[in-house]
């Protein structure tokens, strides 16, 4: 009989991390030969973030796909990707980052908390955006900015002379619509998508900050697999990380057309402006990350730095 | 008995006014004084969990208040015979159900000990929320056992609707 | 034919009196067991426990306990009192003043239940006084009382949001709206009702001055949770927690109405409700559960696409679907069991998920005064000292306007 392999995730039917699991449980089940059934549950039908990992810790599901942002709870080593200005502004350079020792030994890390780290898929790149004319970095100061509940987030706003306020992501329209909150981070096409623009006035291509998913797996599940099973599982995974960021990255041109086309100011930041922000914001959240994490945290950052010193 | 019922009634008035004095004291904070709102961010965190503490904990003694939502209408219309008889079922019933899950309940903290997994604002041991199910459905359960006894003795059971 | 035998047994629960839990934890295990014998039961632990663990859902027991303080501290009385002083006056005024009143009450009570239950007593004798049918009476209290569960802040808004993750803030403007709209009908059917009757002195400036003065305090209340929430200086739940505290201040501290005693008691009692709702909330996650595994969702999708179903014909079903439950099932439980299998359906077809919020918390509000089994039926029984068949009888003109007004908040937002 096929093992039934049940993957949950927290994004909407049809969007482009969707798309692509479903893709790779086609994939997997040819190249199994039907032994390997992998069945896609969207929009947290198993449960919020939280739950499904915990699910997948305990075995009620097989697998989940979740940003690393919400891992904090089980992993604090996976807030590390929370720090802005973290990876290579070009693409396939961030790929090699992720595939290299700072990715491998962040994917290790989840072993020792019952989960296993296959792969990182791409989430999309953030960009603030603000209830007024966003194009220096004094423009922050005072502002209320909506961020995930993360500490290393909440630092990079207060680098910025902002205020942090965390809302949960059904409650950001009404938010920014009222004024309690002045902006927000998003990649552009969640910005369009939720019709954030709408009650913006500006938006600032930063692309300070990513959005990076973890596949997670059942150890036990993972290791009662056959050797050619997991080898089928894992190179669709590894491949369709690269579909999956065609596609972010075509939804990202296609919404900053849609921006483009209204009356939101969308603003390309000039190098000197990205610079200062990055020196504002990289160290602060740097800091709250290794005040957080300890050695373990100043080890893998280690790898992080030997990575881009050799790059350059 | 009486002594538990008494336990149980000052945590849960406690637990349920701290709550909405918690969460505004976090919002006054947010509106006048933007550093200390950055300190107090586990405030939903902490009434959240005190929310699940208080549900759970308190299903015993709801049932004791006969508050817990049934559909009674029916009730009526039995024999006196047949209203016993029912009764006994639904309180077997009622102690398996409760004693199954404070087994399950139980089972699951032992994973949540082992697996070390902290909440993200708190950065408190998740199984402490989780040891309020096993041990409100044991109370669940002792309520199911005396009512299963005061029926066999052939009292009718003595469920006075509180609200 | 399985599926048949767990519905046939959770039936019997039910009609035998079993609590609500006994009937969901028994039916859902048994399922489990039968339906997914590889899950672990584990599961149920985590789902419990995972699923009341949720910010969305903190509102609740702040608004049930703000409901009970003001309910039996003075808050809830001087807001009916304006309302009497203003329009009191006019031709069948007591029936604008039940409707303005229970209103008012309800929105910041949130149940249905306790509004006709705190205002059935008072209003009743009143209505009847002023020469209007003790029948129409009845009916009009009920009917006027569902719309607690429409104007925010509402617990049924609040669980819709929370199962489908909609923006509770939406909900709570639509809901706004779609409940002034269904007060001004009621209006509009005493108005018609109320052509042969004798209309009441009409409050002196100095009555109305007392009574706003009267409501000073209480008139706070309102100002934070509407003026709180569409401010953007607060959450939902912050404006309810604060809710809580500037009642107990002006009950306790400043007019002196209740006692810590009685603090303690009304606690004690929002207690009770707030943890029999989040049993039956722990389960529905459960349930809800149960529902992806078992792809009911799909199997929806799938069947409303085979009969070719658009958005109008699934909207018919979907009333149909809660107008048949809310005969039997209670208001929570419902909305557990149907909407993780119906909105998604509903979001592939197109339909907004505040206006579809609308739709099944409009179904829900009428299912209480939907015999066999309407909750305020029972209540209204036996607060005012009716026979439940006249109570029902009662209720025939309003429950066909309320399905009027069904039909038109369904499909007009379609044709506009
Ligand atoms: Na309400
Ligand atoms: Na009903």
């Amino acid at each position: 009989t096929p093992v039934e392999v049940r993957i949950g995730h927290v994004e909407a039917p049809g969007q482009p991390l969707d798309q692509v699991l479903n893709q790779v449980a086609e994939r997997v089940k040819k190249d199994t030969r039907g032994e390997v059934l992998i069945r896609v549950f969207p929009a947290a039908q198993l449960g919020g973030s939280r739950d499904m990992t915990e699910g997948v810790q305990m075995g009620f599901q097989q697998g989940t796909v979740l940003p690393l942002a919400f891992l904090g709870g089980f992993n604090p080593l996976s807030a590390v990707l929370d720090i802005p200005f973290l990876l290579p502004e070009d693409d396939s350079r961030a790929r090699q980052l992720l595939a290299g020792p700072f990715g491998q030994s962040l994917l290790q890390s989840f072993d020792g908390k019952g989960l296993k780290g296959l792969v990182f898929w791409p989430g999309g790149r953030k960009n603030f955006s603000m209830n007024a004319e966003l194009d220096s970095i004094d423009d922050f100061a005072g502002k209320r900015f909506r961020v995930m509940d993360s500490k290393v987030l909440m630092a990079q706003m207060q680098a910025l002379g902002a205020t942090p306020v965390s809302l949960p992501f059904s409650d950001v329209y009404m938010g920014l619509q009222t004024g309690g909150v002045d902006g927000q981070e998003n990649p552009l096409d969640s910005i369009v998508r939720m019709k954030f623009h709408e009650v913006q006035r500006s938006v600032l291509l930063s692309k300070h900050g990513a959005l990076e998913n973890v596949v997670l797996f059942n150890p036990a599940f993972w290791n009662g697999l056959t050797e050619e099973q997991r080898q089928s599982i894992k190179t669709a995974f590894v491949e369709a990380s690269t579909t999956l960021l065609t596609l972010k990255v075509a939804a990202g041109e296609a919404a900053a057309a849609a921006l483009l086309a209204g009356p939101v100011s969308v603003t390309q930041p000039s190098a000197e402006l990205t610079e200062a922000l990055k020196k504002a914001m990289f160290p602060a959240s740097l800091k709250e990350f290794t005040a957080m994490t300890g050695s373990e945290g100043e080890q893998l950052m280690q790898h992080y730095f030997e990575f881009m010193d050799a790059g350059n | 008995m009486l002594y538990i019922r008494s336990v149980e009634r000052f945590f849960l008035v406690f637990i349920l006014m701290s709550m909405p004095f918690l969460y505004s004291f976090g919002v006054l904070a947010q509106l006048f004084g933007s550093d200390l709102s950055r300190e107090l961010f586990w405030v939903d965190e902490l009434v959240r969990f005190e929310l699940v503490l208080m549900v759970f904990l308190g299903i015993g003694y709801v049932h004791d208040r006969g508050a817990h939502i049934s559909m009674d209408i029916l009730q009526g219309y039995f024999s006196p015979v047949l209203q016993r008889f029912l009764t006994l079922t639904i309180n077997l019933l009622g102690l398996i159900l409760a004693a199954y899950l404070a087994w399950l309940g139980w089972v699951y903290l032992q994973h949540m000990i082992a697996s070390g997994q902290r909440s993200n604002s708190l950065g408190v041991p998740m199984f402490y929320l989780y040891a309020s199910l096993p041990v409100g459905a044991f109370l669940l359960a002792v309520r199911h056992v005396s009512a299963l006894i005061v029926t066999f003795r052939g009292h009718s059971a003595q469920n006075v609707p509180a609200v | 034919m399985l599926m048949l035998c767990v519905a046939l047994l959770a039936l019997t629960l039910l009609l035998i009196g079993a609590q609500m839990y006994i009937v969901l934890g028994v039916t859902m295990l048994v399922s489990a067991q039968l339906f997914f014998p590889a899950l672990p039961n584990l599961v149920v632990v985590q789902k419990m426990v995972g699923g009341i663990n949720q910010s969305a859902l903190l509102a609740i027991p702040f608004f049930i306990l703000a409901g009970e303080i003001m309910a039996r501290g003075r808050i809830a009385a001087a807001l009916t009192g304006v309302v009497q002083s203003f329009i009191g006056h006019y031709r069948g005024g007591m029936g604008y003043t039940t409707t303005g009143s229970c209103l008012v009450f309800g929105a910041v009570s949130g149940s249905a239940p306790a509004t006709v239950a705190a205002l059935g007593k008072i209003l009743h004798p009143k209505l009847t006084a002023q020469g209007v049918d003790p029948r129409f009476a009845t009916g009009l209290i009920l009917a006027s009382s569902e719309l607690s569960l429409l104007v925010p802040p509402s617990i049924t808004l609040i669980i819709y949001g929370w199962l489908t993750g909609t923006s509770i803030a939406d909900l709570f403007v639509a809901g706004l709206a779609v409940g002034l709209v269904m007060a001004a009908a009621l209006c509009l059917v005493v108005k018609i009702k109320s052509r042969s009757l004798v209309s009441e002195v009409r409050a002196s400036a100095a009555v109305r001055a007392r009574a706003l003065l009267d409501a000073l305090l209480p008139l706070g209340l309102p100002v934070i949770i509407i003026g709180g929430i569409y401010s953007g200086m607060m959450t939902a739940t912050e404006a309810a927690a604060v809710a809580v505290v500037y009642a107990l201040l002006v009950e306790v501290l400043l007019t002196r109405a209740l006692t810590l005693a009685d603090v303690v008691k009304i606690t004690e009692s929002a207690a009770l409700i707030t943890i029999a709702l989040f049993l039956l909330l722990a389960a529905g996650s459960f349930i809800g559960y149960l529902t992806a595994l078992a792809g009911l969702p799909a199997l929806v999708t799938g069947l409303v696409s085979a009969v070719d179903a658009g958005p109008l014909l699934f909207l018919l079903i979907v009333n149909l679907v809660f107008l048949v439950a809310g005969m039997f099932l209670d208001p929570v439980t419902i909305q557990v069991i149907l909407v993780p299998v119906l909105a998604p359906v509903a979001m592939l077809l197109g339909i907004d998920p505040v206006h579809f919020g609308m739709i099944v918390v409009m179904n829900i509000a009428i299912s209480m005064i939907t015999p066999p089994f309407g909750l305020d039926i029972f209540v209204a029984s036996s607060i005012l000292n009716v026979r439940v068949g006249e109570v029902i009888r009662s209720l025939v003109p309003f429950l066909l306007m309320n399905l009027l007004a069904l039909a038109v908040v369904t499909y007009a937002p379609r044709f506009i």
